[in-house]
């Protein structure tokens, strides 16, 4: 019998703490299915950020770092600067991407290092209870956007990966979502070229995910695919912005 | 011994750290520092090294944490308001148990302040290295060839203990121009690729490296904070041992003492000559560890012997002052000379008080 679907080796037998429909875990297992398929599993490096990816270290089998909230890209270029061969993943939350951390984000973009960023944009603050993200759409209720996200009050949500794409140094830089299986496997490809491109070409690719954190935008899991349809992809929309 | 060259502090501290191994400095331009973030920008690329201008103090100290679990040697400096950006990196170099130096070319007063040389950074690095509490060892030269010497062994420390390396120059240090032993090159071994913190090379067994001591003999993380700190602090506990350094100038016959660090100190000692010539017995305990602090050459400091105390410090509010007080006998009188803002220590003014220490005896 063909073995059409398994589990990928690069994942732990850990089952991640995830909440039920989260994105992350989905996130994760496309990065563990391309490290096989790339065959880099103990060379791929995986940066965490501070959000509720922080403690995934046991979910995966790569070797990972680490950092304060939104300096993964700064920890990461110290490492790769000084370590160029192994494959560096850094994975962060759109708080930690393009609040926090939105200089180191377009800094190390701005140079071109030679990593690949996996931004999870789910809208919100996850791992702090589900406070307004820079990413929280207008009118979104969040805990700290009790009535709705105003934009007299806030402005207007960040397109992350067109701030990046408007820069020189970066590759490939892309938007998918993880809603449907199509998008998935659409998101899959994705991370792989990304990769590709950093190990083929020492190139800088940012990859941002369109994720989904139920738990605090307080819908049913099966409510998912219908909410990002409506309210998420109409401001994020899908595709490739560069390369 | 080898033949010494005129070196600016800045300069001769850039060129020694090379030579010591270093070859990542990651750095964002601030005067006085700027002259070190120059010379290694084209310094490191003579030897395959890593420089980066970074965005921020913010990025340049994190860029650190990267480039020590890459295996380099490497070195950030700064100066005040750059300091407190670079707070959380350090932080986690501590906690992470990171080896990395940093050095803070200080300058006068709080917020933007002033150019000029201060030793108001005291506390900032002494106390904790940023939130937590976690310490490293401090180091507070007071000439150039000093700021070589600790410079040049700072990285073996710093993997030695799995600590950071903070150094104190100051401005006037860093500008300044001395005689120097500019010291042979140290060959480092590539074992050090494969060092617990260190992610390899090429492929490797997957390692864990965090910020945060997580893993220990429990199943929560903070009984696994509590064991791990605790052990954290007896290594700082037996630096005390180990690691304390310290000068003594003209302490044999002393009768009145100077009691300062860096700056403060090297000025202090013109005036203890100008003393000596006036008749007046007085010597001088020089910290140049800062972390771990000189305790016993100040709790042996005999009352029957010593008539007063002068604490000669670069800061106002006083916080040197407090470490040395509290560790010297409550029956010798204590004053404090104090200046700030790139206001320097003053020799007249140390001979004035030492003497009006001497005359109400
Ligand atoms: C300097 C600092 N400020 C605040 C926090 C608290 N904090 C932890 S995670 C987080 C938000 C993370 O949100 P995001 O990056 O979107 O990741 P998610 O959890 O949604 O995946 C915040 C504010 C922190 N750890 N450090
Ligand atoms: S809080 Fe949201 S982002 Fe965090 S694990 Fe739960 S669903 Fe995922
Ligand atoms: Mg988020």
């Amino acid at each position: 019998m063909d073995v059409v679907y398994k589990r990928s080796g690069a994942l732990s037998d850990v089952s991640t703490t995830y909440c039920p429909g989260c994105s992350h875990g989905t996130a994760f297992k496309l990065i563990a299915e391309i490290s096989e398929e790339l065959d880099i599993v103990n060379k791929l490096v995986f940066a965490t950020p501070i959000g509720c990816t922080t403690f995934s270290a046991p979910f995966h089998k790569f070797s990972t770092f680490m950092s304060a909230h939104g300096r993964a890209p700064a920890n990461a270029t110290g490492f790769k600067r000084c370590n160029p061969k192994r494959p560096v993943i850094v994975y962060q939350g759109d708080g930690d991407c393009a609040a926090i951390g939105t200089g180191e984000s377009i800094h190390a973009a701005a140079r071109g290092e030679a990593f690949t960023v996996v931004m999870a944009n789910n809208q919100v603050y996850g791992m702090t209870g589900g406070q307004m993200a820079p990413t929280t759409l207008t009118g979104q209720k969040t805990t700290t956007t009790p009535n709705g996200r105003s934009v007299e009050a806030c402005g207007y949500p960040i397109r992350m990966a067109e701030q990046i794409a408007q820069l020189e140094a970066p590759r490939f830089v892309t938007r998918q979502s993880l809603h449907t299986p199509k998008n998935i496997l659409q998101a899959k490809a994705a991370i792989k070229k990304a990769l590709e491109l950093q190990i083929n070409e020492e190139a800088y690719s940012f990859v941002e995910l369109l994720c989904a954190c139920p738990t605090n935008w307080a819908i049913e899991p099966s409510g998912i695919k219908e909410y990002m349809e409506k309210n998420v992809i109409p401001y994020f929309p899908l595709g490739d912005l560069k390369g | 011994m080898a033949k010494k060259e005129m070196w600016k502090g800045n300069e001769a501290m850039s060129e020694v750290a090379l030579r010591a191994g270093c070859r990542f400095f990651s750095g964002y331009p601030i005067t006085p520092q700027t002259p070190i973030t120059e010379y290694l920008a084209w310094r490191l690329a003579e030897v395959d090294g890593v420089f980066i201008q970074a965005e921020s103090e913010l990025a340049a100290a994190t860029m650190l944490l990267g480039a020590s679990i890459a295996g380099a040697r490497a070195l950030t400096a700064t100066a005040g308001p750059g300091l407190s950006l670079m707070t959380e990196s350090l932080s986690c170099l501590a906690s992470g148990r990171l080896p990395a130096v940093i050095v803070d070319v200080q300058r006068g007063g709080a917020a933007t302040g002033n150019l000029q040389g201060a030793q108001s950074d005291y506390n900032m690095v002494t106390k904790t290295l940023g939130h937590g509490g976690l310490k490293g060892l401090v180091y507070g030269p007071s000439t150039v060839e000093e700021l070589c010497d600790i410079i040049y062994d700072a990285w073996d420390k710093a993997e030695k203990y799995r600590t950071p390396v903070f150094i104190l120059s100051d401005a006037s240090l860093g500008q300044m121009m001395e005689p120097v032993d500019i010291k042979p090159f140290k060959q480092l071994d590539e074992s050090r690729f494969d060092l617990p913190y260190v992610i390899g090379r090429e492929e490797s067994e997957k390692k864990v490296i965090q910020d945060t001591p997580y893993a220990g003999p429990y199943s929560t993380m903070s009984e696994n904070l509590d064991y791990n700190y605790r052990k954290y602090n007896e290594m700082y506990e037996q630096w005390k041992e180990d690691e304390v350094l310290y000068e003594e100038y003209m302490m044999d016959d002393a009768e009145y003492v100077i009691i300062g660090w860096g700056m403060a100190a090297r000025i202090s000692k013109s005036a203890i000559r100008n003393l000596r010539k006036k008749g007046i017995k007085v010597g001088m305990i020089r910290p140049i560890s800062l972390f771990p602090f000189p305790e016993k050459p100040l709790n042996a400091l005999d009352a029957k012997k010593i008539k007063g105390i002068l604490v000669v410090e670069m800061a106002i509010p006083a916080l040197f002052y407090h470490d040395v007080k509290a560790q010297v006998d409550k029956n010798i009188p204590i004053k404090a000379n104090l200046h700030c803002g790139g206001y320097l220590s003053q020799v007249d003014e140390i001979e004035e008080d030492i003497l009006k220490m001497a005359g109400g005896k």
